[in-house]
């Protein structure tokens, strides 16, 4: 019956296409009204802006797979962003800054995970108590933006080699890292877990531990994210992060990452958070002041959630239909 | 709010009995809590149970309180509802009355009209989504908000910020025989939701609906009407705590009520809602604002900084959940 629907229109209903529809289209269209940001220092400036929400928006990715939500991720980023600055600031060096960031990362993770999986709190009311903790965590480390990480690492990621951006370079890491991710016996395991908790539990996936690695997962994504934040911006500051949480989310549900769990692919996640990104630079490319950026941003972005959601059913929709034809077609058939 | 009524006849027996009687009173847990909290406070430092700071905590919390009101509809409504365009509708509401009505209180009822009917439209449009649309709430109403603090930006753009009038004024600082106007607001609101949530026929199909909408349906209770109503009434609701909170902060900004959104949540959370819906009640949310207020105002008079009181609330905020919401399947 898996063969029955033939390959195009599943390479049609795969839930990324419209994310990577709207991310082309808005690139195409912000590349011919402002064809600066093609140049090799626009596209360095764009990237080297997007790259944590890249890496964030992946954390939320495999917490909504697993039919969960991160309310932290914004807060961890910035918790991340902090404590690197702050190690930076003690004298530490690159090499040890890197797994400690990521290890903080992971650390709030398995705090998430734990409160979640193990105590069995509602994901969104536990991570929106944790974005409290890490919130006055990043301001006890570091009240106010500033601080500076080794200018050695910052002239690298706003780099580029043999003319591509080291950020374009470290987002195709990203997409390979997730693509053997998502090949792995523990995403099958998170999907089977986010679609039908109970079914899965009976047929033997040990859901808790699914949950917990998780959390876990995504702790180390954020802790990627809050890296690149650091070698990017170069300094820390204690909001840095705020408004990936709300971003991460749409970006995701733009990419067709399903919010009720068991569906959804990193990559089109990280293309509906392109997405998002571009449509800021077309509003200001086509010179609309800065004060309607946001109106214009979240409108679109408004009607892109709507749209793809829209657009998801009606796919489910006629695919049921045409598999329900076909199988109806197969037993009459059959009969006769 | 039903614990009373619907856990069977009561022990009446010993010393175990009149302490399970106790335990049946509505809300027991959280008037625990405030005393806990008010009685360590008290021991700390003594003027923590002065006039002055009690009337003060009070004021925030009925702040806080006005500001859950629509939150608390929504949730009841179920079907994981959650209207995270509250603080943004207070922004925008409080923007609008500063622009129309400035400082004079003559423009005063258009200004407030309009925020209300603005309020009331954003309400529609996220019932909407969220009903004929059929998105999630927390992403319909989180995009809504996204593009009304565009449309607050857009509209605060050209305007100097101004003080509030008079009336506003009073509102949101002013006394009346001692008592803030704002706390006399927020009982008032009190009394009228708590009567049209017991005893008006909406309140009661927004129960029905919240906690089983199939069984609503079938019994012929207008689903979508009473969940679009519910987030229009949550919109209306916001517009008036935005209206509220410019005259309590005395001025306005695009951030004015960003951290509102949540703290409604965690108020209503709190106070006994369920975010699956149809288990809750405003008064449960009022006193959920009080325990928020006086825990953030102990820490203050611990002397934590504003980094540590972030800490603590969150560390509370976990402990009330895994004492309330924990999900049993």
């Amino acid at each position: 019956m898996s063969a029955l629907p033939s390959a195009a229109p599943r390479l049609r209903s795969h839930s990324a296409i419209p994310a990577l529809a709207l991310a082309s289209l808005g690139l195409g269209l912000a590349a011919i009204i402002n064809p600066g940001l093609v140049s090799p220092a626009g596209l360095i400036g764009w990237s080297t802006s997007q790259l944590g929400l890249w890496a964030a928006v992946l954390a939320q990715t495999v917490v909504l797979v697993g039919r969960g939500i991160d309310l932290s991720t914004g807060a961890a980023v910035s918790l991340v962003n902090v404590v690197a600055i702050a190690l930076f600031g003690l004298g530490w060096p690159l090499w040890l800054v890197l797994p400690t960031a990521l290890l903080t990362g992971t650390v709030i993770g398995l705090a998430n995970g734990l409160l979640i999986a193990v105590l069995k709190i509602n994901a969104l009311l536990a991570t929106f108590a944790m974005s409290f903790v890490l919130l006055g965590l990043s301001l006890q480390i570091q009240p106010a933006p500033g601080g500076m990480a080794p200018i050695g690492a910052v002239t690298m990621m706003n780099g580029s080699s043999l003319g591509v951006p080291n950020a374009l370079v470290a987002l195709l890491a990203l997409v390979a890292l997730w693509q053997v991710l998502a090949r792995t016996r523990f995403m099958l395991l998170l999907r089977g877990t986010g679609s039908d908790p109970q079914r899965a539990f009976n047929s033997g996936v040990p859901v808790l531990r699914t949950r917990l690695c998780a959390y876990i997962l995504a702790g180390l994504f954020c802790g990627l994210s809050g890296i690149f934040v650091t070698l990017t911006i170069g300094a820390g500051d204690p909001l840095i992060g705020q408004p990936y949480t709300l971003l991460t989310i749409a970006g995701a549900v733009i990419g067709g990452v399903a919010l009720m769990g068991g569906s959804g692919s990193g990559i089109g996640a990280i293309l509906g958070s392109m997405f998002i990104g571009i449509t800021g630079e077309l509003a200001l490319g086509i010179g609309l002041s800065p004060f309607y950026q946001q109106f214009i941003v979240g409108t679109v972005l408004l009607c892109g959630l709507a749209g793809v959601v829209l657009l998801r059913r009606s796919i489910d929709r006629t695919e049921d239909a045409r598999i329900a034809l076909t199988l109806s077609t197969i037993r009459r058939g059959e009969a006769a | 709010m039903n614990e009373a009524k619907t856990s069977g006849p009561i022990p009446s027996e010993g010393q175990a009995g009149t302490f399970r009687t106790l335990l049946l009173f509505p809300h027991a847990g959280s008037f625990t809590i405030i005393a806990g909290l008010a009685l360590t406070g008290f021991v700390i430092n003594p003027a923590f149970l002065s006039a002055t700071n009690l009337w003060s905590v009070l004021s925030i919390a009925a702040m806080l309180s006005i500001a859950s009101a629509g939150q608390t509809l929504v949730i009841l409504s179920g079907n994981q509802g959650i209207d995270l365009s509250v603080g943004t509708i207070m922004t925008c509401a409080a923007l609008l009355v500063s622009g129309i009505g400035g400082t004079s209180d003559g423009a005063l009822a258009p200004a407030v009209a309009a925020a209300l009917i603005l309020g009331a439209a954003i309400g529609l449009l996220n019932g909407l989504g969220v009903q004929v649309l059929r998105l999630y709430p927390l992403i319909m109403t989180l995009g809504v908000s996204f593009a009304v603090e565009g449309l607050g930006l857009v509209y605060a753009q050209a305007r100097a910020p101004s003080m509030p009038g008079r009336f506003i004024e009073t509102l949101g600082v002013g006394r009346f025989w001692g008592v803030p106007w704002i706390v006399i607001v927020a009982a008032g609101l009190a009394i009228a939701l708590t009567l049209l949530l017991r005893y008006s026929r909406y309140g009661r199909m927004l129960y029905f609906v919240g906690s089983n909408i199939r069984a609503a349906r079938a019994a012929g209770v207008p689903t979508a009407r009473v969940v679009i109503g519910a987030y229009m009434a949550s919109g209306i609701l916001s517009a008036l705590a935005g209206v509220v909170l410019f005259g309590f902060a005395g001025s306005v900004n695009l951030s004015l009520g960003a951290p509102y959104t949540m703290m409604s949540v965690a108020a209503a959370v709190i106070g006994g809602a369920s975010l699956s819906g149809g288990q809750g009640s405003f008064a449960g949310t009022v006193l959920g604002a009080i325990i928020f207020t006086l825990l953030t105002n102990l820490l203050i008079t611990l002397g934590f900084s504003p980094a540590l009181r972030y800490i603590a609330s969150g560390l509370v905020l976990f402990a009330v959940l895994l004492a309330t919401s924990r999900e049993t399947s």
